[in-house]
């Protein structure tokens, strides 16, 4: 009976009080949301990109953007990198399955560095296109618009590279002001030219002072590029008429950031991860034994190539490893188009309308202007003329060794071999390396790189509209 | 100065120190004192560090070696006494305390395994008795022996709790592990437990990571452990509540558990005095293997080195007769050093009735198997206790760790030690006496890259400074009536710094030399308050009422930067001459936390409790609010009951349920959208630019992550408690999973946006077996046996933006989380074989694969036990041992998987090789790496330790109290199948689920002598 002896329940002024005190602390006295308020000033919000003062970081974003997609720095796999091992410029010297897979040309749509490679063209669409319209919102003067066509060129310089390097079924989808998301379609090559070209005619478009000469060249040279990728060879021949044969537009890379260093240089030069071809499975042009200084065949500077010196070779430890040198430093340039590839483009339409003559006449130009071959750092006299090529066959052979030589490890190439195909005929067999692999296994029959499989979270995306076989 | 003399010279300081407090405190104190002395009733030894408590006051003390105590300023009247030991039964016993006089206690304790009286911390700042809660905690208290034995705090977890797996990740001083407790919670955020030391939130951050990470340099894998930056010295024990059922109080961030520190204490005696001096050897045990190639002939009639089993099956060459080639440059030009370890230290402990306190320092060196491999560590630890009035205790707590840690470059890393050795020829280049061209000979070291080139050209170095301080305050106005306060600052100020010497390392850019330099300082504030008022209605019932608010602010402050081109015989920035890089880290993460719990005691043999814990996250989404976690416990100790029936065999049971939630929040970042910055050139000029690179697609609707867990258990004594054993079964279900759904590439954005979509599941069984089998005065053996098994599942992982079900997510190449299956199980197209031709030699027609990837099982171990004898001879000599078996697990052997894809494994080019082995590296080309996700089960014989107490007599000609030498080795056998180096290795240890054994420095084998000595 003790033990249930009832005690009243003890109240006190100290009770009270500090139990008051308790709850105003957490609710009404203590305003706990400014408590919890945090700020984070090593980022940048949306919200913060709302003037006329931000465009000029949105266009060195895109820029950025592009140049990392282009050929980046942080020796992953980008455009340059992936249409030069896909196709016959660069042979792997490494031991990364998925970028072996690459060079076999057997790619899955699971393989992580498609992706982040897809990924990174993707981004810089859509940093171009976001700049695109932050001057659509916020340039109200032609101080304010300065750099405009160049996103605008940007933008289509994306669509044409994965309309040459992708297989035809890349979607173009978009985040909205929102914050939700709009999904595209699967775009055929053609409509992903289309789109293209539309953006490079905006650009061309833009009155007054912020169509910079350099602007206009690099819209126009990526038009043709389109155009031409799209067959219509006059057309392309004559959106570059006006463009100078030294004019570069260049992507400038620097040794301020990893980001920045020329990414075709790191996996060469740096790690000898890739190496320079040399007829890459049978059909490969030779690109290292005619860019090595020893060659027998004749010097080409335009693919010159050395030995790595230690080991002699790659990161594999097996492999012989020829390094490139047209990219020697980490700050070596690239060029994104230039007035070489204008010449080409009418030097290919000559030649389609059946002028040898004529588009001999505009290669052996180009080998011979010494301003270019100044500008580019080769010797006076270092190419010598090419002579007239006694069938249409070998003629185009010779065109497009001259522009895989001149246009060298800058993501032309692999559109090239696809363009053999699809524009000339030819079977994949005899552009593409065939037979047995040098790692084991044979080449597959890749001809283009797929959309990867993360882009199957787009519900409008068809997987089996991408065909890696079809040129 | 004799050691009499220090002693006295300290002696007085710390008298002067603390003069003042208790020179306050006792005037206004009561004077009453409680004396007396415990002894073990079997021997009538004293028994030491037996916690008596004057029962409903803050008062009491611990007993001293000769067994005796000594409370003061006890108010006059009857009181309790309590008096609790682990391996005793506690004893209760009622003392009146007349006005300015004393009272005396005497205790016979009996020797028990039972604890059902010891206490523990909770959530709230106060202690209550096990018996109280309804959930299981598991309490290590490091002995000495244990303390020589392990070279770090999560090494003196490993094997000693119930649940908690704590994973070695290899052999690298410094190095931490990776701990789960009852499994991972969460596929996207953190699932390490959070420390908490003497109240206050102790930064545990893990992995390399320039935001959230223990460091911002990588080595290719190895990665510091915030968690070992305490001082192991200083731990006078480990309470680790398991799951949200136990700390649901604890709000945001404990979903993984908490791990609570609590750090040695003064008691009220003459100043104590211990020592301890301590060396030891650290050896690399492992034998490796050689780098194989075959010498044959191509068809085309060139020689070739590479003509291995693939090759030869494929007809590409023949292999030349007796021309198989080996080399193992880490046998034949070993790297490896004999490592050392080395330490002292000081402490002392005692006090007054007034005031108390602890003061400990102690420095501890290791050098590990490479000459690029130390840890130094210097740590100190203030705690005073002053009882300023008989209702108002203040403990203040000052802690100080300095670490400074090389790391040598291994694992996933190029330049990597054992990467290069291992990944390396076959060929030595140094034969004969040739002199090699370009020199130096690699001796078979992947591109040449000799071991010294590294460890003398890239001194990649964490410096840490830490200070804890916490200060716990606890206030009773009223009998009824406690207030509790826990404020501290756990500060550190990190220095993660690289440098490579130019000219030393060969290989890229590096014979340029650079230098990083990344400097960062890590706030975390812990403030807490809680009011407690109990009640008594009849005086076999009691309840309690407990409020409180809690709030936790944890700042990042770092810059990195970097340059290039270095100055010869320079070591810092200012010697930098290109490819300067700079980044800095703000982030700020703040936790307001409300809480209300209800307790009810019935007869001291029933508890139910109730609780309710109120979250704002600063890292919640911004259109989310605030979130409870609700819990509820029981606790019955039947056995006390009348009715239940008294036997020699049962002689007590506890029976326990509870269930509460908990949860984690989303990181800094998660739920907003951002851009980051990125330097661009335009025009000549480097500009800042906008990037979506590395940056977010935030969720505003973001919530954290909630654990719902509920356990079951009972806790039995056997044969008058002398043994102990418990069982529990929990059942944790995690839902809100913070989801990283991928987004599909086009967008341009990020890779994933995180939702709050998935479920997960942990289910499993523990137990523990504690005994004295024998118990006389020649020789004494105890035993502990603990174990647990584990089931985790991934439930679902949502949907994803397109509306299918979101089937998997990709880990690594390996791994996979599916629903259905163990998070981060891996996943390969399965392989079979057949020698079909019976050649000996499995070519690639010889190998089917499945069409698709199937689960090969899960990398956190299903089922753990660990074993721990300890055999007392003479009162003088102890021996004991940690028996540790982790099973149900698979580990990737990258090691041999990457070495097959080389071309240089045994399998891959010795036609002895089994066929299960060239299988497996034939399965490589064909698409599967199956053949290497091996059966990681292993037993080890983790510890062995062997104290000698030395004779009184011993200890007294050299004006000590005590003097023990102990012996202890660590890592000394492993039973396993595991084909690679050792089936704990990790060259992930920061990662969330990445699992893999690639190229990592195995465990090494430690032997230390300690020699203690009390005064």
């Amino acid at each position: 009976m003790r033990a249930f002896a009832f005690r009243p329940l003890r109240l006190s002024p100290a009770l009270g009080v500090t139990a008051v005190a308790l709850l105003c602390l957490g609710t009404a006295a203590c305003n706990t949301d400014k408590l919890l308020q945090v700020t984070d000033p090593d980022v940048a919000r949306p919200s913060a990109l709302n003037s006329a003062l931000t465009l000029p970081a949105l266009r060195a974003g895109a820029v950025g953007d592009f140049g990392n997609a282009f050929d980046g720095g942080n020796a992953g796999v980008e455009q340059v990198h992936l249409s030069g091992l896909l196709s016959d410029e660069f042979i792997n010297t490494e031991t990364f399955p998925t970028r072996i897979e690459i060079d076999q040309r057997v790619q899955t749509t699971t393989n992580t560095t498609l992706s982040t490679t897809f990924l990174d063209i993707n981004r810089a669409k859509a940093s171009a296109d976001r700049a695109v319209d932050a001057y659509g919102v916020y340039a109200k003067t032609a101080a304010d618009s300065v750099g405009y066509p160049e996103m605008l060129a940007l933008s289509g310089m994306s669509y044409v590279i994965m309309a040459e390097n992708y297989c035809g079924a890349v979607p173009a989808s978009t985040q909205l002001p929102d914050g939700s998301f709009l999904f595209g379609a699967p775009l055929s090559t053609t409509q992903l030219l289309d789109s293209a070209v539309s953006k490079f005619n905006q650009a061309l478009a833009v009155k007054g002072a912020p169509l910079t000469t350099s602007f206009k060249n690099l819209a126009s040279i990526g038009k043709a590029r389109a155009l031409l990728d799209q067959g219509k060879f006059a057309e392309a021949a004559a959106a570059v008429s006006g463009v100078p044969t030294t004019f570069q537009y260049l992507y400038i890379h620097s040794e301020t950031s990893g980001r920045q260093n020329n990414g075709t240089w790191a996996l060469t030069v740096s790690v000898a991860r890739f190496g320079e071809a040399d007829v890459e499975g049978g059909n490969g042009l030779p690109f290292q034994s005619e860019g090595n200084l020893k060659s027998k065949l004749g010097f080409d500077p335009r693919v010159a190539d050395s030995l790595r010196g230690g080991s002699s070779r790659g990161f594999d430890g097996v492999t012989p490893q020829w390094v490139q040198t047209k990219y020697p430093a980490r700050s070596s340039p690239s060029v994104i188009a230039d007035g070489v590839e204008a010449r080409l483009i009418e030097a290919e339409a000559a030649l389609k309308t059946g002028d040898a003559a004529g588009a001999l006449a505009i290669l052996n130009t180009l080998r011979s202007t010494s301003a270019l071959l100044s500008l580019r750092g080769y010797a006076a006299n270092s190419l010598l003329p090419l002579t007239l090529q006694a069938t249409p066959a070998t003629q185009l052979n010779q065109l497009f060794k001259e522009r895989a030589y001149w246009l060298f490890l800058t993501s032309h190439r692999l559109g090239d071999m696809r363009r053999l195909i699809r524009q000339y005929g030819r079977s994949a067999e005899t552009v593409f390396p065939t037979g047995a692999y040098f790692k084991g296994g044979s080449y597959g029959k890749d001809v283009n790189s797929p959309v990867p499989q993360p882009e199957e979270n787009n519900p409008n995306y068809v997987a089996s509209a991408c065909k890696t076989t079809e040129a | 100065m004799r050691i009499g003399q220090l002693r006295s010279v300290l002696a007085v300081a710390l008298a002067a120190a603390f003069a003042a407090v208790p020179a306050t405190a006792r005037a206004q104190q009561p004077s009453g004192v409680i004396t007396g002395q415990v002894v073990e009733r079997a021997t009538g030894r004293p028994i030491s560090d037996v916690q008596v408590i004057v029962v409903g006051t803050q008062q009491g003390t611990r007993t001293t070696e000769d067994g005796r105590f000594r409370i003061g300023g006890v108010s006059p009247g009857p009181h309790q006494l309590r008096a609790i030991r682990i391996g005793y039964g506690s004893m209760v016993q009622p003392i009146t305390v007349s006005t300015s006089g004393t009272a005396t206690a005497q205790f016979t304790l009996a020797v028990a395994a039972v604890t059902l009286d010891q206490v523990v911390t909770t959530a709230t700042g106060e202690t209550e008795r096990r018996r109280e809660q309804g959930n299981a905690t598991a309490t290590v208290r490091p002995q000495q022996s244990d303390l020589a034995a392990a070279q770090s705090p999560s090494q003196l977890l490993t094997g000693r709790a119930p649940g908690v797996d704590v994973a070695t990740s290899g052999g690298t001083v410094g190095s931490g592990s990776r701990i789960r407790i009852r499994g991972a919670n969460s596929l996207s955020l953190s699932n390490e437990p959070i420390i908490v030391i003497d109240g206050i939130r102790f930064n545990n951050a893990v992995g390399n990571d320039n935001t959230s990470g223990a460091t911002t340099l990588g080595v290719g894998g190895q990665v510091p452990s915030r968690f070992n930056d305490i001082n192991p010295e200083d731990i006078e024990r480990i309470d680790i509540l398991k799951g949200p059922a136990a700390a649901a109080l604890y709000g945001t961030a404990a979903a993984s558990g908490v791990i609570q520190v609590t750090t040695k204490r003064g008691r009220n005696s003459k100043p104590r005095w211990s020592g301890f001096a301590e060396a030891g050897s650290i050896r690399d045990v492992t034998t490796y293997p050689g780098n194989f190639a075959q010498v044959g002939t191509t068809t085309a009639g060139n020689r070739t080195a590479n003509c291995n089993l693939d090759s030869q099956t494929r007809g590409l060459c023949t292999p030349i007769r007796d021309s198989l080639v080996s080399l193992s440059p880490l046998e034949q030009y070993s790297p490896f050093i004999n490592g050392q370890r080395g330490g002292y230290g000081l402490n002392v402990l005692g006090g007054s009735d007034a005031a108390s306190y602890y003061l400990g320092g102690n420095y501890d060196r290791q050098q590990g198997v490479f000459t690029a491999s130390k840890d130094e560590r210097l740590g100190g630890r203030a705690n005073l206790t002053a009882q300023l009035r008989q209702n108002w205790n203040v403990q203040v707590g000052l802690g100080y760790t300095a670490d400074h840690v090389r790391f040598p470059q291994n694992d996933n890393n190029t330049l990597g030690i054992v990467s290069a050795a291992l990944l390396g020829r076959a060929f030595d280049d140094s034969v004969a006496g040739k002199a090699c061209t370009p020199g130096p000979c690699g001796h078979g070291y992947l591109n040449g890259l000799l071991p010294r080139f590294t460890e003398n050209g890239i001194f990649t170095r964490q410096d840490v400074q830490r200070f804890e301080n916490s200060i716990n305050t606890t206030y009773t106005p009223r009998s009824w009536l406690t207030a509790t306060g826990v404020f501290g600052l756990d500060f550190l100020n990190r220095y993660d710094n690289e440098l490579t010497v130019p000219n030393m390392v060969p290989f890229g850019s590096l014979p340029q030399g650079n230098r990083s330099s990344n400097p960062y300082q890590i706030f975390n504030y812990t403030a807490n308050e809680t009011l407690s008022a109990n009640w008594s209605p009849w005086e076999i019932f009691k309840t309690t009422t407990t409020g409180g608010v809690q709030f936790n602010k944890e700042l990042v402050r770092g810059t990195r930067a970097f340059g290039a081109n270095l100055l010869a015989g320079t070591g810092s920035l200012s010697g930098t001459a290109a490819r300067f890089g700079v980044g800095e880290t703000n982030t700020d993460n703040k936790t307001f936390g409300l809480l209300l719990r209800e307790e009810l005691a019935y007869g001291d043999k029933i508890f139910l409790s109730g609780g309710l814990r109120n979250d704002k996250n600063s890292a919640f989404g911004q259109n989310f609010g605030s979130i409870v976690y609700p819990s509820v416990q029981a606790s019955y100790v039947i056995s006390e009951e009348s009715f239940f029936p008294k036997n020699d065999i049962l002689s007590s049971l506890r029976l326990r349920a509870a269930d509460g939630q908990s949860g984690r929040q989303p990181n800094f970042r998660d739920a907003i959208t951002f851009f980051n910055a990125q330097t661009v050139s335009v025009g000549g000029t480097d500009v800042p630019g906008i990037t979506a690179t590395d940056a977010g697609t935030g969720n505003p609707n973001l919530r954290p992550e909630r654990s719902t867990e509920f356990e079951f258990g009972a806790d039995l004594g056997f044969f008058s408690n002398k043994v102990s054993a418990e069982v529990t079964h929990y059942n944790k279900k995690t839902s809100d999973l913070l989801i990283a759904v991928p987004l599909a590439p086009t967008l341009g954005l990020t890779t994933t946006q995180f939702q709050n979509q998935g479920q997960m599941l942990n289910r499993g069984w523990e137990y523990s077996l504690t005994t004295n089998l024998l118990n006389a005065s020649a020789a004494a053996l105890d035993l502990t046996v603990t174990g647990s098994t584990l089931h985790n599942e991934v439930l679902t992982l949502g949907r994803l933006s397109n509306g299918d079900t979101l089937r998997k997510i990709i880990v690594n190449t390996q791994q996979q989380h599916r629903p259905g299956y163990a998070a981060g199980g891996y996943w390969q197209k399965s392989l079979s074989y057949s020698d079909a031709n019976n050649d000996g030699l499995i070519a690639r027609s010889e190998v089917m694969l499945s069409d698709t990837s199937v689960y090969l099982g899960n990398t956190l171990p299903s089922r753990q036990f660990a074993i721990s004898p300890t055999l007392t001879l003479f009162q003088r000599i102890r021996i004991a041992a940690l028996f540790d078996h982790k099973g149900g697990f698979k580990l990737f052997n990258n090691t041999a998987r990457f070495r097959c894809s080389f071309g240089n494994c045994r399998a891959a080019n010795d036609p002895t090789a089994s066929l299960a082995d060239q299988a497996a590296a034939i399965g490589i080309p064909l698409g599967t790496d199956a053949g290497f996700i091996e059966n990681g089960d292993f037993t080890k014989l983790r510890e062995l330790s062997v104290t000698f107490n030395a004779p009184e007599r011993f200890a007294t000609a050299v004006s000590a109290r005590d003097v023990s030498l102990i012996i202890a080795g660590r890592n000394l056998k492993t039973w396993t199948n595991y084909k690679g180096f050792d089936p704990e290795v990790n060259s992930s240890p920061g990662a969330n689920f990445t699992t893999q054994d690639f190229l990592t420095l195995p465990p090494t084998r430690t032997w230390t002598a300690r020699i203690n000595v009390t005064f």
